[in-house]
């Protein structure tokens, strides 16, 4: 498992701040980064698995 | 049959029934990809104390606010209920490509040994429970091998929206006695 409070992560969304995970939500609606979700959902009625891919990026504008 | 309450007090409580709990697998990074994996059970019970969600309850929300988080727990233990039916067949977990034991429900035209044992509670693994009509919910199982934690703060946000029913106390302390034995069992050298 990655370490977020460095590496990319850190950098994508503010070169300064160390950002955990549980803060991405938080984060995004007051600063200039686009929050890019997938979620694959597998299966109904039985225990099912989801993958959530997240891209951070820079807003250009 | 088990006893149930409907009513959703604002207290997580031993026994409750929620639906469609996560619980998270993995979180990794990849070149700026962050992903999460996660399995979503369609119901738990919770197994945590009372008395340690009650605590932790009062600690958090409580009037007057303490000085302190002494009774904060940072999760709280909870395990799934399988669809007896699909338990039985073995295939309660395919779609996490994971292949289980079959129990044979009938043996020649009567119930089987095994499935009687499942039933009436005398496989040490295993909890069967059957709701009362009212509550929404198919013959289940608990299988004690299988429990996880969910963050108590998460939870206590599902908790609207993902209650179920509560298990009445004599019946949730059957579950969590028979847990305990469970988990404290030992296992010797053959």
């Amino acid at each position: 498992m990655s370490d977020y409070s460095g590496g990319k992560f850190s950098e994508y969304v503010d070169e300064t701040a160390t950002v955990p995970i549980s803060e991405i939500e938080a984060f995004t609606p007051s600063t200039p980064q686009e929050l890019v979700v997938e979620e694959k959902m597998y299966g109904i009625n039985k225990p099912k698995r989801s993958v959530i891919r997240a891209r951070i990026t820079h807003d250009k504008d | 049959m088990i006893k149930t309450k409907s009513g959703n007090n604002p207290k997580i409580s031993q026994g409750d029934i929620y639906r469609n709990i996560d619980y998270i697998e993995n979180v990794c990074e990849n070149n700026g990809i962050i992903e999460v994996s996660k399995i979503e059970f369609p119901l738990i019970v919770i197994l945590s104390q009372d008395c340690d969600l009650t605590w932790d309850y009062k600690n958090r929300y409580g009037r007057p606010k303490k000085n302190n988080q002494d009774k904060f727990m940072f999760s709280i233990l909870c395990a799934p209920l399988y669809n007896v039916e699909h338990l039985i067949e073995g295939n309660h977990l395919e779609l996490l490509n994971q292949k289980m034991q079959i129990i044979p429900k009938y043996s020649k035209r009567d119930l089987s040994t095994q499935y009687k044992a499942l039933i009436n509670n005398e496989i040490p693994r295993y909890h069967y429970l059957e709701f009362p009509k009212r509550i929404p919910i198919v013959p289940s199982v608990i299988d004690f091998k299988h429990y996880f934690t969910v963050s108590t703060k998460a939870l206590k946000e599902k908790k609207d929206t993902s209650f179920v029913c509560k298990v009445a106390e004599l019946f949730r302390e059957d579950i969590t006695l028979r847990f305990s034995n469970y988990l404290s069992r030992i296992g010797l050298p053959s």
